[in-house]
């Protein structure tokens, strides 16, 4: 949807409120009037459809960066080399394919799109989680032909049988996690561990300029209002601001801004160092700088970073797609009445003063509170993260997550992507979650596919 | 006669009219719209027309191409090697003015076959040597990949990231010319890697199951708009609204020429300073692409176009449909077209050195300039979209 389709929404408007009226309409734009009506493999991958034209070059200069493998700084391929030494995978859009998630690796097959934090009990002068004293805060599960990856992880499921009051069974994966094969030592005693699915990068923009007031109107630490639901602000360390801030992304809201986030994953996942992190992501116990050579100090410019955060902040969210409009009406009517809406609130706006304008003062339906919530001891990962504690999770937004399908040929949900589609991963939900789950299992069997069907057209 | 046959005959007599050329049945024109009926359906049905004769010379010259290869395999030695690679570009140019046709939702995109076509950028190392790397690729992988067939290649394109690309153009070309590492020429690669070379074998099968694989993605591309397959695209085309169609006709214009073109062809390329972005970077035929994209452009804006198989196709183009409702915004189109189309032949082969070139040189300024032009173009045909009043309901 790059050119010549700011109209697709006019049009979908008549059509839509000659046959449905009105509301219904409003349910689609997911985006406001940044929605791209696509639902095709590409789905993720537009700039905003009201983003001008001048705009898209630099836009599509941020892609290319985004979908570059990077290379060994030894090749003699210039401006895109500082590979590693230690890495997870080769470029962004590895592990965001077509700007989509991840999934949980095969077996025991090498991840991508999926890692492992790590850190030990403590925190830093930031409140950060205390990096591994060898192994810093993820595990690199690539090296460098010379260097070693830090670890090989094992994923074992084990099938929890389940079934709902009105007699119908479900099954869920279990997952366990082994991390063995240990190239720089025994890891510290107390190693705190959590696997992390790699997230879509759509709408992230739109996200990013829900106002701090505006999040923090709904937060509700100690539950006064008494309804179970808290929702804590994550208070975070920002690189970029040099000042605790709210947090915003990723699965524990532990990134502040996208410059945060998108410099941390350059460099830690990658190992492409930037000017907010200019050391490469290997410590000093694995003595691996000196033996390899630099892409350039630092290895990305900030031209490049500065276009993949823009591309970031622009890429459109997908409309969501009515294909039945009672099965619709009905799925979001039980959403309302199950609670759900509690932490997945599906209307917020965009600040007035966003420096992107096309994402300024937009009506958005992500279908989150941007929030941390405890989700219980079965998703706990007992990492506190900041301010998060070991099972409290931020509310991801729904919004295309009927599209992952599609695009990332696999429908794996939560951080860690143990749920197999959007029943099991309802059926994940506790602590704060819990009594909307139980609500979703006492309905009848169509009454929980049409709260599936709504959420899988979001 | 069974109730489908009826089914079938009455939807060919039902759409026959419209899919030829000349158009005797269109709606009236409603009231108030800014261009009439009977030129946009002469449009539509020319766009139509031209798409079948633009695949159907990919595809034939693809078979050209993939009897080169059949017979390089048969008699391997530096002269059946030199034809094949000459052949490729042959190919590859009738292939590059047929992209004016993604973007649209057409058959390319839908059939989600355009990524094992045509994706890039490559990583070359994905599939065999490379200088920083003399064990890697698919091709030097027995252990993981035994067999190298087309139903593997197939499985492993776009496996773990975008840019690890198995299938296609562009992993052929990697295969006849081999890493570009020369300041004046492509391309080094020699004939021996496929005889005597360590693994030449399953290089050979590679560039064998890659030809063939690509030869069918295209016939079955191609089939989507024959003229005889009304149970198929030509058919599904006009199953849209034509005011939908002229839009999404238009995306795929304005894709080509500002995205692919402009932005991720030639700016980033510019910008990255990295011959890795070059498009066509083994064979040093980038300059051949451009060309090619702008033939097919320029087919779709005038609705004229030589087949390389064929007699000249004349009809309405986009151009005309504007016309239809500005003359003063069709002029500008026309007008900005032809400029682009000049700076973008203008830019020197080989593109990599242009890339390379120290900024404010000639070599990148015609590059810019080139990069400007496309754009210029693009926000005409925004402006003539506008005047068209697409999105205006009308009874």
């Amino acid at each position: 949807m790059v050119f010549g389709f700011q109209g697709a929404r006019a049009v979908c408007l008549i059509f839509v409120t000659l046959t449905l009226g009105l509301p219904c309409f409003a349910d689609l734009l997911t985006g406001g009037e940044t929605t791209v009506f696509d639902k095709s493999v590409n789905a993720f991958g537009f700039p905003l459809t009201n983003l001008p034209l001048p705009e898209h070059p630099r836009f599509f200069a941020g892609n290319a960066f985004f979908n570059t493998n990077w290379v060994d700084a030894s090749s003699d391929v210039n401006g895109r080399d500082g590979l590693g030494p230690l890495f997870n995978v080769r470029s962004c859009s590895t592990c965001h394919f077509k700007d989509g998630r991840g999934q949980p690796p095969d077996g025991n097959a090498v991840p991508d799109g999926w890692l492992i934090r790590i850190s030990i009990p403590g925190t830093t002068k930031h409140n950060a989680p205390l990096p591994h004293p060898i192994y810093g805060n993820q595990v690199s599960v690539r090296a460098l032909p010379g260097a070693l990856p830090e670890a090989r992880v094992r994923i074992q499921y084990n099938i929890v049988d389940g079934f709902y009051p009105d007699g119908e069974s479900y099954q869920l994966l279990d997952p366990h996690y082994t991390l063995l094969n240990w190239a720089y030592g025994d890891p510290h005693p107390e190693l705190l561990s959590s696997p992390r699915v790699a997230s879509a990068v759509f709408g992230l923009g739109l996200l990013d300029a829900v106002s701090k007031d505006d999040i923090l109107s709904r937060s509700d630490p100690d539950d006064q209002d008494g309804d179970g639901i808290s929702g804590r602000p994550n208070w975070v360390w920002s690189p970029s601001l040099k000042k605790t801030e709210l947090g915003r992304f990723g699965w524990k809201a532990n990134k502040a801004t996208l410059l945060d986030q998108t410099a941390g994953a350059f460099v830690g996942d990658i190992g492409i160092t930037n000017s907010l992190f200019p050391l490469e992501n290997n410590t000093d116990t694995q003595v691996l700088s000196e033996k390899f050579p630099s892409g350039g100090s630092p290895e990305l410019s900030d031209q490049d970073m500065e276009d993949v955060v823009f591309y970031l902040q622009t890429l459109a969210v997908p409309a969501a797609r009515l294909n039945d409009r009672t099965v619709f009406k009905k799925g979001k009517a039980f959403f309302g009445q199950l609670g759900c809406v509690a932490c997945h609130i599906p209307v917020l706006k965009t600040s007035e003063d966003y420096p992107v304008s096309a994402v300024a003062d937009q009506t958005i339906r992500p279908y989150t509170d941007l929030l941390l919530h405890d989700m219980g001891e079965g998703l706990a990962d007992a990492r506190p993260d900041f301010e998060a504690s070991g099972s409290e999770w931020r509310t991801p937004p729904l919004w295309g997550i009927g599209l992952f399908a599609k695009v990332n040929k696999h429908t794996r949900l939560i951080h860690d992507g143990r749920a197999r589609n959007v029943e099991e991963a309802i059926l994940w939900h506790g602590g704060e979650g819990e009594a909307s789950k139980r609500a979703f299992m006492n309905l009848s069997a169509p009454e929980r596919l049409a709260i599936i069907q709504f959420i899988e057209r979001l | 006669m069974s109730i489908r046959s009826i089914l079938i005959v009455l939807l060919i007599g039902s759409l026959s009219p419209l899919l030829r050329a000349d158009f005797e049945v269109a709606p009236p024109t409603p009231e108030g719209q800014p261009f009439s009926n009977e030129v946009a359906f002469e449009f539509l049905g020319n766009y139509a027309t031209l798409a079948w004769y633009l695949y159907s010379d990919s595809v034939k010259e693809t078979v050209r191409f993939n009897m080169g290869v059949y017979r390089f395999r048969k008699d391997p030695n530096e002269e059946t090697f030199e034809a094949l690679k000459d052949s490729w570009i042959e190919a590859r140019k009738v292939y590059g003015r047929t992209e004016v046709y993604r973007f649209s939702d057409g058959p390319i995109d839908q059939m989600e076959l355009e990524e094992l076509i045509n994706a890039w950028p490559i990583d070359e190392s994905y599939i065999d040597y490379t200088v920083d790397d003399p064990e890697s690729g698919i091709i030097q992988n027995l252990k993981d990949y035994p067999e190298i067939n087309s139903r593997l290649l197939r499985q492993l394109n776009l496996v773990g990231g975008e840019a690890n690309i198995a299938t296609g153009w562009h992993a052929i070309e990697f295969l006849l010319w081999g890493q570009d590492r020369s300041e004046e020429g492509p391309g080094q690669r020699k004939w021996t890697d496929f005889t005597t070379a360590p693994n030449a074998e399953r290089r050979m099968n590679y560039l064998v199951a890659a030809t063939e694989l690509l030869r069918s993605h295209l016939v079955a591309v191609a089939d989507q708009w024959s003229m005889s397959n009304y149970e198929n695209a030509t058919g599904d085309f006009f199953l849209k609204r034509p005011t939908t169609l002229i839009k999404l006709v238009m995306r795929g214009v304005s894709s080509l020429a500002g995205r692919e073109l402009a932005a991720e062809r030639m700016s980033v390329a510019l910008r990255s300073k990295s011959q890795e972005d070059e498009h066509s970077c083994f064979s040093d035929t980038t300059h051949l692409d451009f060309v090619a994209n702008m033939e097919g452009l320029e087919a779709v804006l005038f609705g004229a176009f030589k087949p390389v198989y064929g007699t000249q196709v004349e009809g309405k183009g986009m151009y005309d449909l504007i016309v239809d409702a500005d003359q003063a915004a069709a002029d500008t189109v026309r007008q900005k077209f032809f400029l682009a189309k000049e700076k973008v032949a203008a830019i020197e082969a080989p593109f990599d050195q242009a890339i390379v070139a120290e900024e404010g040189s000639q070599k990148t300024l015609q590059v810019q300039e080139a990069v400007n032009a496309l754009w210029s173009l693009v926000y005409a045909l925004a402006d003539a979209q506008e005047l068209l009043e697409l999105d205006v309901k009308r009874g």
